[in-house]
């Protein structure tokens, strides 16, 4: 019996008085079935979300009828669920402060710990609307420490890491982050020009990286929610109500905090700011903050940061194998070596390590040239990790884009200074034109950019294939500074949403 | 392998959540189509889809078939979902901003189709939202009236006659905007 008879016989077996409108009645059905719509079910979205669900269904503990914590008819109160957090979670990780590395969990007891890449068609991501994201500075609103002793939501805080100004601001400003004797002046413009060798882009069509949320499942924690009563107000009076974030710490001297967004898997490691009271940070005057101000020697070298943070690594199951060749973030340095009076410029007491991303053997850059990726903040003073960000499921759908193969047009992009077409700094008639420096840029390598590209409701994080013009004849010339590499995205859709208003 | 769906179901709730792909496999196109039915709109249908079944996976060990068959639960749960997502939308979706991603080569037809697609829509507008419900339930979805009764709450008794009622006030109004879009093809 075919789709029309069986509604037909189940209206007659309603209404035998239907049948004497049999005809009308095949027609209007037949209609109605013709015109249902074509619904472009995606095989490669299915196929996704089937991974994405058994992915989940991995980390999943059983949970049956018979052994929930709590029954749906009691109420609980919210030290109650405290306590199942801190047993849950708390236990897992005094178990690896405990486990001399034998008994370690594994740093996949939530996650994989591996790159998963899901290839999509191509120009699934629609057009990639990238705007200026401030000079590489970092915009992910996912976790990151909070300094001020824990306390839920994300924080929009700017990476430690400060870069360097780009050409196009080689004009009168203040170097980032320092005060004193930093301003750049006289004032000198910075000309880029390619002396690499020759080179084509083979391939139109180039891999695209967004990176996915990746929401933790709530587990036992939707159960309890769902029937809580606080005393002050009754939760279970409430409906669809979800797990947001986590944030708990540990409470001894030189403890950490940890906080965990539920809903898209990110997550931050920071110093419980309460538990870090070295002796400057109970200063309250210029004189004691004077007396515990660090000088250039202060500063560990570069190995020994390094070799602390990979510690913290190894110690706390932080899985390292997504990661290339640590790099220290010396941009204060930088300044110190510029600066026409030293003393002015503030030495950090915190150094950041950056483990640059490695996704499908290409490393990970930010817009103003640096490395980007798992950042370890390392506390000279003490000589411990201070805060760890940009943790998280390294999810990723791929998808292809057209390629700019215009080397021609590329290598001018980079001879500006960037893809986005500032506007070129210039003197009025009259006054006297900036000394112009040749700064010559080197053979470029295809590597990945990260950007942001932003929907009316959230910024999404993408990575790009670019070149990677590094920046020779590096100087420590006085008020001069530039990136140490010039990045150029090889998507056609990322420099076309580069353009800015040329004023010339 | 055969389907055994119950046998599938008591296994992920004995805690093997790895058959859950199993069934996933049988309803993933039935939800994603009873979604793209309601809102008219891809991105939006798998948006609810990934919410489904992920509720779903996270709460099978509810599912009692004391209560109903899976596909009903499933439904209830994609039911549900669109419920809560139709309150924090417009409740018109932007026809021009849903539907297919053009394609340059048959730019005329996709036209064609869209129009159809709303012409279909606008008159779907014009019934109640629980005539419409039950019509594309039984005929798009090719759901039984067991099903959607257990689904809607309501009885199957009532189910016939609503889509029977829908049927006849149809007869009249329907045909005329068949003729209509049959005259734009």
């Amino acid at each position: 019996m075919d789709t029309i008879d069986k509604i037909l016989a189940d209206l007659y077996s309603y209404d035998p008085g239907f049948k004497a409108h049999e005809t009308e009645l095949k027609k209007i059905i037949s209609k109605l079935l013709a015109e249902k719509p074509n619904t472009q079910f995606d095989p490669l979205f299915a196929e996704s979300l089937r991974k994405k669900l058994l992915i989940q269904a991995e980390i999943m503990e059983p949970t049956t009828q018979k052994n929930f914590f709590f029954s749906r008819k009691l109420s609980l109160a919210f030290s109650g669920v405290l306590l199942l957090a801190v047993v849950f979670l708390g236990t897992k990780y005094i178990q690896q402060q405990n486990s001399n590395k034998q008994t370690k969990l594994a740093s996949n007891e939530i996650f994989s710990g591996k790159i998963n890449i899901q290839n999509l068609k191509a120009n699934a991501f629609g057009k990639l609307n990238i705007q200026n994201d401030g000079q590489g500075q970092n915009m992910d609103t996912s976790a990151r420490p909070q300094s001020g002793g824990g306390g839920g939501g994300a924080s929009n805080a700017t990476a430690m890491m400060v870069t360097a100004p780009t050409s196009e601001s080689a004009s009168l400003k203040m170097a980032p982050g320092y005060g004193g004797d930093s301003l750049i002046y006289p004032y000198k413009q910075v000309v880029y020009k390619y002396k690499g060798e020759d080179f084509t882009i083979e391939n139109p069509e180039v891999t695209v990286y967004k990176k996915s949320n990746n929401p933790i499942s709530a587990g036992i924690f939707a159960q309890a929610l769902s029937s809580m009563n606080f005393g002050v107000f009754d939760l279970n009076s409430f409906s669809n109500v979800k797990l947001q974030n986590l944030s708990f710490s540990e409470d001894k001297d030189f403890g950490y905090s940890f906080y965990i967004n539920m809903e898209d898997g990110s997550m931050g490691i920071s110093e419980n700011w309460m538990k870090w009271q070295t002796p400057d940070r109970l200063c309250r005057d210029v004189a004691c903050s004077e007396k515990y101000r660090l000088k250039a020697s202060d500063i560990p070298a570069d190995s020994e940061v390094i070799s602390i943070a990979e510690g913290f690594l190894a110690e706390h199951g932080i899985n390292r194998g997504n990661y290339g060749e640590a790099r220290v973030d010396d941009y204060w340095r930088q300044d110190l070596a510029r600066a026409t009076d030293p003393s002015q410029i503030w030495i950090p007491d915190v150094v950041n390590v950056v483990f640059p991303l490695v996704v499908e053997g290409k490393t990970v850059y930010d817009e103003s040239g640096q490395t980007t990726g798992l950042s370890v903040s390392v506390n000279v003073r003490v000589k411990k990790v201070s805060s760890v960000y940009d943790l998280s499921e390294l999810n990723f759908d791929a998808s292809g884009y057209t390629a700019e193969t215009d080397v021609k047009k590329l290598i001018t992009l980079a001879e500006t200074g960037s893809f986005r077409n500032y506007p070129m700094p210039y003197a009025a008639e009259g006054m006297t034109q900036p000394e112009k420096v040749e700064i010559g840029l080197g053979s470029p390598k295809i590597e990945l950019v990260r950007f942001y590209s932003y929907t009316a409701m959230t910024n999404e994080q993408v990575l790009v294939p670019s070149l990677v013009f590094p920046v020779l004849d590096t100087s420590t010339e006085p008020y001069m500074y530039y990136p140490k590499n010039i990045v150029i995205p090889l998507v056609t859709d990322v420099i076309q949403n580069g353009d800015y208003q040329i004023m010339r | 392998m055969e389907y055994n769906e119950l046998e599938i179901i008591q296994s992920c709730q004995k805690g093997n959540y790895d058959q859950f792909g199993l069934l996933y496999d049988n309803y993933i196109k039935k939800i994603y189509d009873y979604l793209f039915f309601r809102t008219f709109h891809k991105e939006t249908a798998e948006d609810l889809t990934s919410i489904i079944f992920t509720k779903a996976l996270e709460n099978i060990h509810q599912y009692n078939k004391a209560k109903g068959s899976f596909s009903s639960w499933l439904y209830q749960i994609a039911k549900n979902t669109l419920i809560d997502n139709s309150r924090q939308k417009k409740s018109t979706e932007d026809l021009d901003s849903a539907q297919h991603v053009a394609s340059k080569e048959n730019v005329e037809r996709e036209i064609s189709s869209k129009m159809e697609l709303e012409k279909v829509q606008e008159y779907l507008q014009t019934l109640s939202e629980e005539q419409r419900d039950v019509v594309v339930m039984r005929v798009w979805d090719g759901l039984s009236y067991k099903e959607m009764s257990e689904i809607t709450g309501k009885s199957e008794a009532a189910l016939k006659m609503s889509f029977s009622r829908t049927i006849e006030k149809m007869s009249g109004e329907i045909l005329a905007v068949f003729i209509l879009i049959s005259l734009l093809k």
